[in-house]
Parts: C-alpha cells; structure tokens; sequence
C-alpha cells in the first residue's frame, strides 16, 4: 500500500464521520438523511484523495448492501415481533404485571432497560435487545427518547463476549492470538476488566438518569450486585470459557434480580413522580384496556420462546451444524485503488446462515406467537395482516439509514481510509497512542453497527501498532474491543433500530447527544488506564 | 377524511427509495456477472441518487 499518511489525507478520511456527527449532533438532522451526505462525502473523497475508481465504489456499495441486509431482517423481525404483541395489546399486560412483581419503579427500569437487554445481548446480539428493548420500556411507562438511551447503554458491555462470543472470537483471529494461550487470556482479563468498569457505569447512569442523587440512592446496592455478577461473573468466565462468559452471568443476573424485588430494601412500591425519563401522562393515560384473560407469562410468549429457540439453535451443537450448512454468500473480484491498496477478490462474501441468524429466531418466535395469541382471541380480524403491514413500512425508512451508514464504512475500508485514519493516529502520538486505542475501537464499532467488525477491521493494526511501540499488547487488545462494546451504544445504526421500534424516527441525533456525554469519557478512563500501565 | 395513499407519504417515498437501492444492488450484480463496469457504475449511481433523496426532500424541497 502507497498511501501517504499525510494530515491531510487523514483530515479527508476523518471529514465523512465528523460531517456525519455534527450534522445529527449539532443540526439534529436524522440518521436517514446525515448517512447520506456522509456516503457522498466518502464516496468523493475516495475517488478524488485516494485514487479510486467508481468500479471499486460500485462493487463496495454491493458489498455493503448485502451486509445491511442481515441489519435489515433483524430490524424487520424485531419489529414484527413489537407488531404482535402491540396488535394483542400484550404490552399493557407486560407494563402492569412486571409492576406488580417489581414495584419499584427504578428496579423495573433496569430489569426492563439493562438486565433483560443484557439477557438478549448475551444470546442474540446484532441490535436485538435495542429493538426489542425499546417498545417494552415505553409500556412501563418510560418517554420514547429514554425507551432508546437506556437499552443502548444496557447492552453495550455484552458487545464483545456476548452473542457467543462472536467478537471477542473476531479479535483473536484478527490480532492473531491463539486459543488458549497465555496471551489469549490476559487480553480476555483487560477486556473483561474494562467492560467490568463500563458496566458499573451503565448502573449509575440508568440510576442518575431516572431521578438523580435520589435513585442513585435506592439503586446502589441493586447496581452494586448486578455489575458484581455481570461484570465480575464475565471477568472470572473470561480466563475459564469465552465463549458463556457473558451468556451465563446475564440469566444469573436476570434470576437474581426478580429475586432483589422480593426483598426488603425493594419490595414496596417506590417511584420518583418528576424523574424526568417517565411519561407520566401515557402512563396515566393507560394505553387502553388490557386483552381479557392475558396472564403475564402469556403475554411474554413470544420472548420466551426467543430465548428457547436461540439457545437451542446456538448452543445444541449437532442442531446448529445442521442448520448452519444452509448459507448465502456472493462472490465479489478484486478491487484495487490508484495506490495499491488491495481489496482482494471473495468467493463467498459474508455468508449469511438463514437458519442460524438472530433474524430466523425473531421470525419464528413472532409467528407462534402471533398465532398463539390468535388462537385465544386476542389478536381479532384484520390483525394479522394489520401486523405486517405495519411491520414492513416501519422498516423500509430506517433501511435506507443503515444501507447508507454500511456503505459508507465499505468504502472507507475499501479506499485505505480507514487504514490512514487509524496509522496517522499512531504515527503522531507515539506511545500516548494508547489513550486513543479505545477510542478506534469505539470509531469501528460507530462505523460498522458491529463490536465484531470494529475488531475485524482493527485488531491487527492495533496488534502491530502495540508492537512497534514496545507497549503491552493485551492491555491495548482489551482496550480496543472495550472501547468497541462501548461504541455499540453511540452507533447510529443501533440507535436506528431503537427509534424505528419507539417510533421516533429521525430522533437518532438527540439520543446520540445524551450518550456521548457517557461513553466519550468512559472510554477515556479506560485509554487512560492503558497509558498508566505503560507508563509503568 | 379522505385517507392518503401510501405511496403519497414519506414512509412511501422512501420505500421507493429502498426499492430503487435494492434494483442497483441487482443491476451491480448483473453487471459484475457480465463483466460489464458500466452497468455497476449505473447501479452506484443509482444508489447515490436515491440515497440523497431524503435530505433533497427534507431539507430542500420541503423548505421552499
């Protein structure tokens, strides 16, 4: 690769994201029109500073098309899935009976904005518990723009062990770390630790969000207990087995949880009447009367049956071979730029295993369901179709946003923006690099929508650049993959599947405004942890 | 109240949106089945045109 790092090729590789960030920040433009100006702005800039050809530009559109297509059936599904229990009015009886087993206000909020996200994280991943997490907070009662925050934050430190350790499994095949070894488990620990502190974070600020000083108060030793299990459950399962590290603290958490609201310190009923994340006056309002006979175990049909159907499919080895044969991938040739830079030529691009995707598990749970409730009347004539037409056009909006936001970061991958971005970073800071290291992973991750592709995309370079400053590679590798869990909440092609589900598309830049004022310096912290480590 | 045609909404617009997105990415596909560069140039463009319809129409259609 020829490519000068010069600072200005970096500021032109830099001007697509930090357009895309100030139009939906500061102009709070929505994501569907902001990922289109950033795709332009990509696409001439690599054409016109990175010497590529539109052949190349076209054959990466089509790349990132059939990526976002697997964003895309999640989204669908996941709204199919917020479709069906709408359409039987099971929300209502979800909002009314978890009140009742959790009448604290502030437990219910996190065990419906993080506990269950983190349950869904652990399992499915791919956006699912900010899609399905969203509808539900709103039915307890929380305003729209909170119903996105919280379970944005909730899911994030499950980013990189959750979903079977799908990323966490990306980093140690793209830094090169082989299974088992020593340095595989002391990255494994400085990831955990960081998602650990990052986990402690979300608590609090799911705490301070709702009612201050107040609730930080009420909720500490929930919080307390809960990032002890989650986040110190995940740090001893990382060095024991990756791949349940998350998986199994997030179902203990879930369990402990239903049992805190049993206890003394929050078993009556406690609310803050001002917090300023409920909507009290839907709340008052009802939201209508509530389907006749509907128990709430019923009402939580389609996600138990979610949760049966993923861990079976995913942890039944013989039944997730079998289905995982059936696969789709599409054959791309080699790209090159005017400087060398190599895309190389794929037979089977992305293969998308229909059968094993987060996406079948939505589908297939939603359709029982929706027969389930069916069956007992609750969904009446014209629902079912009332269903998918819903579904379908609440989509199709939010599909343009992550085509664009996929596309755009193909093109910078493949136009060598990407690289220069993250080489010139290195180059000027030198060993203060590692402050930053989190932050490429948390740059990758806002990119791609995916912790796994933000280590796909840099986990060697950061391997390498960790290298060249004699600097230890663990720490910078856990940093990396944290800070890449923790870009999963501030990714606007996550915030997309949540305010496509709140129904309040076009918001994405207002969520984005509050997150960041966590998760920039949480990251921080974490860079600067790395730095001291070095420094000693 | 005379109820609005789908198609005539936003959310209609931009499935059509979607729609053409999706015929570039077949068109890029055919194109790269043929041999042909042209055709995938065609359905970049196309993507880029109905990529920018949105903020066209929100931020300067609407405007006016």
């Amino acid at each position: 690769m020829d490519i000068p790092v010069t600072p200005f090729m970096w500021v032109m590789a830099f001007l697509p994201i930090i357009v895309l960030l100030i139009l939906m920040i500061k102009f709070n433009w929505g994501a569907t029109e902001a990922a289109a100006i950033g795709l332009l702005i990509t696409a001439f800039t690599g054409v016109a500073f990175y010497k590529a050809d539109f052949f190349l530009l076209a054959v990466e559109s089509a790349k990132g098309i059939w990526s976002a297509m697997t964003i895309l059936l999640i989204v669908w599904t996941a709204i199919l899935m917020y479709q069906v229990g709408d359409e039987a009015r099971a929300f209502l009886v979800i909002r009314n009976g978890m009140r009742r087993l959790l009448p604290n206000e502030l437990l219910l909020v996190i065990a419906m904005g993080w506990i269950f996200e983190s349950f869904l994280q652990g399992i499915t991943g791919f956006g699912v518990p900010v899609a399905v997490g969203a509808p539900l907070l709103i039915g307890i009662g929380v305003h729209p723009l909170w119903a996105v925050i919280i379970p944005l934050l909730g899911q994030a430190w499950g980013n990189t062990f959750g979903t079977l350790a799908a990323a966490w499994d990306s980093l140690a095949m793209s830094a090169g770390l082989t299974v088992g070894s020593a340095a595989y488990f002391k990255t494994a620990l400085w990831t955990a630790a960081f998602l650990f502190l990052w986990n402690i974070v979300t608590g609090v600020a799911i705490c301070w969000f709702y009612g201050k000083g107040k609730a930080l108060k009420k909720g500490l030793p929930a919080i307390a207990v809960m990032a002890l299990i989650q986040g110190g459950g995940e740090l001893l399962l990382s060095q024991v087995n990756t791949t349940l590290s998350c998986f199994l603290p997030s179902c203990i958490s879930l369990v402990v949880l239903l049992v805190l609201g049993r206890m003394k310190l929050y078993r009556e009923e406690w609310s803050l009447e001002d917090s300023p994340i409920m909507n009290r006056e839907s709340a008052a309002a009802g939201g209508g009367e509530a389907p006749e006979g509907m128990t709430l175990v019923q009402a939580f049909v389609p996600y138990f049956l979610l949760s049966a159907i993923t861990l079976v499919v995913l942890l039944v080895k013989p039944i997730n071979a079998f289905l995982g044969q059936f696969s789709i991938g599409l054959a791309f040739p080699e790209t090159a730029t005017g400087y060398g830079y190599v895309n190389e030529a794929s037979a089977n691009f992305s293969p998308l295993a229909l059968f094993t995707h987060a996406s079948m598990f939505l589908f297939v749970s939603s359709i029982i369901g929706l027969f389930y409730y069916k069956s007992h009347g609750w969904i009446h004539g014209g629902g079912v179709k009332r269903v998918f037409v819903k579904s379908i056009s609440m989509t199709m909006p939010s599909g343009i946003a992550v085509i664009g936001l996929v596309i755009m970061s193909r093109i910078m991958g493949g136009t060598g923006q990407t690289v220069v971005l993250a080489n010139g970073i290195a180059n000027v800071l030198g060993k203060a690099y590692v402050i930053l290291a989190p932050f490429v992973g948390l740059l990758g991750t806002f990119m791609t929508g995916s912790n796994m592709s933000s280590n796909i995309l840099f986990g060697d370079f950061q391997m390498t650049t960790a290298s060249l400053l004699h600097v230890d590679a663990s720490a910078v590798l856990g940093a990396q993959s944290a800070g890449g869990a923790i870009g999963s909440a501030v990714s606007p092609s996550k915030i997309i599947l949540g305010t496509t589900t709140a129904n309040i598309l076009g918001s994405e830049g207002q969520v984005m405004k509050k997150i960041l004022g966590i998760t920039v310096p949480a990251t921080i912290v974490i860079g600067v942890i790395v730095y001291a480590m070095v420094a000693m | 109240m005379e109820k609005q045609s789908f198609w005539k909404t936003r959310a209609g617009h931009l499935t059509l949106a979607f729609i053409v997105i999706m015929a570039a990415f077949f068109l890029i596909m055919a194109g790269l089945a043929m041999g042909s560069e042209a055709v995938c140039v065609v359905g970049f463009v196309l993507i880029a045109a109905a990529m920018l319809y949105s903020p066209v129409e929100v931020y300067l259609l609407k405007r006016k």
